[in-house]
Parts: structure tokens; sequence; C-alpha cells
């Protein structure tokens, strides 16, 4: 499996704890706009679990800014690049 | 009560430091319906974003077998919701109000140098004041964190910025201490003195979210909280079985000898030894129990405790002791039987693996704990599991060894008929109306009885308190001494008056005094002074079974009620009291007031 498949794998889980679903129920289409349960209560602790769980942290700019699986994904794949 | 196997497991396979691990578990465990008979209720009114602790929150009430349910109310309206309609609907369903108070939004003002910390603490006094009103069940407070970085912190003075907040955070102390069972103190400051800043503040959703806590933080805070509230539903554990070889002090006694053994206030390895056993002398001293069950020859042990120059224990502190070589989980069943408790309330410690395995698996519900390979961590290992917090500490409890240190001398007492034996003891008991200085002690023994407790309800002091002052209810109290000394307030009947109707809400004594006939002396009068008091009609009473209160099935029937109903686990009684006469053992003498 290449590093986006496991980054993508990984994400689904965190995600699926944040939203209570099984990870298969994620899909990377998900967003705060297409979301309903995705409020602002539980970005914050989205942003806060995939820090956890991947040991980085956001900045300011980004907590504000990122407000989709796939955002999340470049964010936490730049990451990984560096 | 225990959780079962298979919750325990998913919850214990989580780490509570992780978020994402913590919300993978409840996940799994909300999906499903465990059958936990019990719930626990709390409600956060608050002036900052504390969502974040709900789930921590649930996960430590599932791993008390509580069945959780969170609410919050709204963002920096705590006056608003406590005269909500809302609120009033919850008031009497919740068990645990936190109001929860960050100091930056408390009092802007705090933020400049010239803020005036006397008036805030005035305003947080009144604020306390009206949540503890406005609380039907327990109250949890907080203390505000100090600067980790204050100008000045060389050269400090009390005018300062931590002065002030220290100020202010005494005030909250004396509140909380000022009203015992009723007002828990949730100690910010401590646990962030634990954590540190990384893991205490996110600065960064403090200010855009108003967020300020990391999830490490918000974790320690919910273990707290759920703390106080398993203290109020009676989970505290009670007793501590102690192994002494390898756990009381370093080494073998019947190998080292006394003079090998490690055990020393200021060298080690002895010294880790030597802090546990003050750390259990701290526990005793808050009425836990201690006993000890180890394989040695029975006369070395009393030996080491009597003459090692630095053994803290003696033999006066263990309520009961199995020294010898017969298997561990046995003797742990028979120490419950002789100090009367369940063993849901022991907590099992030993060196020894095989031993740990052998409890843990023959006996589930004994929390089992495994003396620590490093042994610098033995002397805080109880205390950071929290497992034997409990809202107050009363006379009785630091009395408490001394209490069954007497017991063993009344069941020593030479062979007699048992009408002897009764007549031998001199027993006499006050009975009245519960006064203020005893709520705390009510309170807790409904939180704790569990054998005589006809109806096991639990009450928090604040319910306690309003019954005393309610016309249509009744709190008595019974208190007991006889002539090998003072027994305590050990005995509680609350009663409530609809009309002609007088109803037994709750009957219970403690388990220390049974046996006695004093549950004979102490319900008929509790029922002559409500006959003469509400003049009732009708006496009702119940008895709703558990598992731990087989023992008191019939005692209504005993005491000339008539059984009119019964429906799954509970039966209800009546007695028409008009020309019954009140009969009180004639061996137990009571005295008016």
């Amino acid at each position: 499996m290449d590093d986006g498949l496991i980054l993508e794998a990984r994400m689904k889980e965190v995600f699926g704890s944040v939203f209570n679903l099984d990870r298969d129920e994620v899909s990377p289409e998900i967003s705060m706009q297409t979301f309903g349960a995705w409020d602002s209560l539980r970005q914050i602790q989205l942003v806060l679990a995939l820090e956890d769980e991947f040991k980085v942290s956001f900045s300011e700019k980004e907590v504000g800014s990122l407000s989709s699986f796939t955002q999340f994904f470049e964010a936490l794949r730049k990451r990984a690049q560096r | 009560m225990r959780i079962s196997a298979e919750l325990e497991r998913v919850l214990s396979e989580a780490s509570a430091e992780r978020l994402p691990s913590v919300l993978s578990a409840l996940h799994r465990v909300e999906k499903e319906d465990w059958g936990l008979s019990e719930s626990a209720s709390v409600h956060f009114s608050r002036n900052f974003t504390v969502e974040g602790i709900e789930p921590f929150l649930k996960y430590h009430l599932y791993r008390t077998a509580l069945r959780p349910s969170v609410s919050f109310g709204g963002y920096n309206t705590v006056r608003q919701d406590l005269v909500s309609p809302d609120w009033e609907r919850r008031r009497t369903r919740t068990d645990l109000l936190v109001l929860a108070l960050t100091l930056e939004d408390f009092a802007p003002s705090s933020r400049l140098p010239e803020w005036d910390a006397q008036q805030t603490t005035k305003e947080l006094r009144a604020l306390f004041e009206f949540a503890h009103q406005r609380s039907a069940s327990l109250l949890a407070l907080n203390t505000f964190i100090g600067p980790l970085y204050p100008f000045g912190s060389l050269a400090p003075r009390a005018a300062d910025l931590s002065g002030r907040i220290r100020q202010l955070n005494d005030c909250a102390r004396e509140f909380a201490d000022s009203r015992p069972g009723e007002v828990v103190l949730i100690d910010w400051d401590r646990l962030a003195r634990i954590l540190g800043e990384e893991q205490t503040f996110d600065r960064r959703y403090g200010y855009l979210a108003r967020a300020p806590f990391r999830p490490a933080f918000l974790n320690l805070y919910a273990q707290e909280l759920a703390f106080a509230v398993a203290a109020l539903k009676g989970r505290a554990k009670k007793v501590v079985i102690l192994d002494c070889d390898n756990t009381l002090w370093g080494g073998v006694i019947g190998e080292d000898g006394l003079e090998g053994i490690q055990l020393h206030p200021a060298e080690a390895p002895g010294s880790a030894f030597y802090d546990f056993q003050a750390a259990l002398l701290h526990l005793a001293a808050r009425g836990v129990l201690l006993a000890l069950c180890s394989r040695n020859n029975e006369a070395e042990v009393w030996d080491a405790l009597a003459h090692h120059p630095h053994c803290l224990l003696k033999r006066e502190h263990f309520a009961a002791s199995r020294i010898g070589w017969e298997d561990k989980a046995e003797y742990l069943v028979s120490i419950a039987r002789e100090l009367q408790l369940g063993l849901d309330s022991f907590v099992f410690v030993d060196d020894s693996l095989a031993e740990c395995e052998r409890v843990r698996r023959s006996l589930p519900e004994v929390v089992v704990m495994q003396v620590p390979a490093e042994r610098s961590e033995l002397p805080l290992m109880l205390a950071k599991e929290g497992l034997f917090e409990s809202l107050t500490v009363s006379a009785e409890d630091a009395k408490r060894s001394a209490m069954i240190r007497q017991d063993a001398e009344r069941r020593r007492a030479p062979e007699e008929s048992l009408q002897e034996y009764l007549v031998s003891l001199q027993q006499v008991v006050r009975v009245h109306r519960v006064r203020s200085d005893e709520i705390p002690r009510v309170a807790q023994l409904t939180q704790k009885t569990n054998q005589f407790n006809l109806t096991t309800r639990r009450y928090s002091a604040a319910q306690i308190s309003s019954w005393a002052e309610d016309p249509n209810a009744a709190v008595l109290t019974l208190t007991v001494s006889d002539r090998h000394g003072d027994l305590g307030l050990t005995g509680v009947l609350i009663a409530h008056r609809e009309g002609t109707t007088a109803t037994i809400d709750t009957l219970l004594m403690s388990c220390r005094i049974l046996g006695r006939e004093l549950e004979i002396a102490f319900v008929e009068r509790c029922l002559a002074d409500l006959s003469s008091s509400w003049k009732p009609e009708l006496f009702r009473a119940e008895y709703i079974r558990t598992t731990k209160n087989g023992q008191v099935a019939s005692f209504w029937e005993r005491e000339e009620f008539s059984k009119t109903g019964e429906h799954d686990q509970r039966a209800v009684f009546e007695l028409v009291p008009a020309g019954r006469k009140w009969k009180v053992p004639p061996f137990i003498r009571i005295l008016e007031g």
C-alpha cells in the first residue's frame, strides 16, 4: 500500500471515531459544507484527534480554513513529505 | 456492581490520554446495551467551551459501571440557565452539577494590572451561593490556574497576579470545605501542575473558540468528576487487603529476618516501602480498613509490626488478618464475611503475579493491584487511581479501626446465652430528627450501606438537608453506644407524609451494629415518633431487592407489616398503627433527644 492510501485509511479511522461512523462509511468527499454533523465543535474535536493521531500541530490559520477530508489529507501529506 | 468483562476489556484497551482511542472505544461501547442498571447524569453550567470533555467523562463513568448522560448549559449564561425551565426539569435528575468557570471569562478585568481581586472574590462567592441553592444534588466547583509565566517571578509579592488568584482559590476551597457532601472542589491548579503547560493549554483554540484546554487536561478533569459521581453512588472502595513480603517491606521476613527486611524512612530501597506504609496510614485515617493476607509464619509478621524500628503499621491498624498457607481467594472471602462487607469494596495488593491472577480470576469483583516492578511507583499507586475518594470524612471514619477492634472484643465475649450477652452490652441509643451537623454522615450512610438497607436509595447531603426542613418529610437518626465504647451514628430512617399515609422511603443500619436487636428498637422508636407527630392512618414500607440485601427481605413482616404487593424486585408492605403498642427490647436503654 502506498503512503497516500495508508494515510487515507488512518484518517478514515479518526474521522469515523469523531463522527461516530464506521471506517467504511467515511467518504473522502466529506466536507463541512456537505455533512451536517460537522459543526464547529466537531471541527475542534477532529483537529485535536488528528493532531493526536499523527503527532502534528495545525496552525491557527489551518484550523480556521481546513474544512474537508481532502484538505486535511493534503495538509497531512505535506507534513509527511517534509 | 461489576461491569461485564467484555465492556471492561473494550474500555481498558483504550488509552485515556489519547483522544482518538477514547473516541473509538466509546463508539464501540455505545453501540450496545450493557444492561448497566445505574445511570449518572452530569450537567455543566459554564462560561467557556467545555464540550470537549464529553467523551472523556463518558469514558470514565462507563469505567465505574454507570450509564452516563452529559448535558451543557448555554455559553456564559450560568445565572439564566439555572433558573430556566429546562434546568427545573433536569434539576432533581442530575447527580452532579458542574460549575465550570475560567477566570478570564468570569472577570475580564483580571487580565489587567489594576484588577480588583477583592471585588471578583465577592462576585464569585455570590455565584457559588446561587449555584449551590439551585443544585439538588452534588455541586462541583473548580480552582483557577495561576499564571505559569508571571512577570516578577523572582521577587513575588502577595499583591501579584498569582497572589490574587490564590485568594480566589482560597474562597472556593473554604466554600466547598464548609459544605461537606454537597460541594466538591476540582483543583484545576493541581491538574495543571501534573500535566504542565504543554498538556494543559491550547492557546490557539483559547483565542479562536474559547476552548482553552488540551484533551489531556479535559481527561484529568473528567476523571476527577467521575470520582465524585462514583463516591456519590457508593462506589468507593472500603478495604485494602495487603500482602507483607515485598509489599509492606522489601525482602522476605521468613528468610531475611527482622534485621534484613528493607524498610527505612531515608534509605532506598526501604524508603519506598516506608512511604507506602505512610500512604496506608492516610487511608486508614479516612476510614478505609486495612487487612493482611499473606503467606508467612504469623508470629514473624506480628513480630515485625511490633519490633521493626521503622514499621509504621501496627497490629491495631488491621481490621482483619489471614496469615498462613491457604488459598488467598478463600482468605478474601472469609475476610469479607468477617468484616460483613462486599468483595466489590475490596482492593487487593500483592507483589506476586500468580496471586494477583488467581484473585482476578476467581473473584472478578475485587480490584487487584500488583506491586509495580519500579518500587518507586509504589507509594503513589493507590492514590492515583482515586478508588477511595469519598465526599466527606466523618468523625466516625477516623475512629473506624478502633471500632472494628472493639467489635472483635465483643465477639470474643465469654460464652453465655445471647440474651445474657445482649444484656451485658449495656446498649444505649438515641433516636431523633436529624441535626444539621449529622447531615453529611446521613448522606454518607445512604451512599455506602448495602446490606441492611431496605431500598438502597442513594442521597446527597443537599437532598437530606432539604428534607430536614420539609414538614412532610422526616429524617430520623440512630446513635448507639455500649460498654465497649461509642458506635456513633449508625442508623437512618427517612419517611414522607402524603395525606394520612406515612411512607418509609429509606431504612438502613450500619453493618457493625447488626445482630443486637438495635434495628427493632430503632424502627419501633421511629414509628412511635411518626405516629404521634403525623398521626397517620397507614404506614407504607418497601423492600427493593439487590444482590446485597437479602438478609432484610422479610424485615417488614417481622415488624408486623403485611405484604400488599410485589413486582419484580420490589415488595410493598402496610401497617395500620391504630392500637399497636410500640415495643423496645428490655436490654436497650433509650435516651431522649
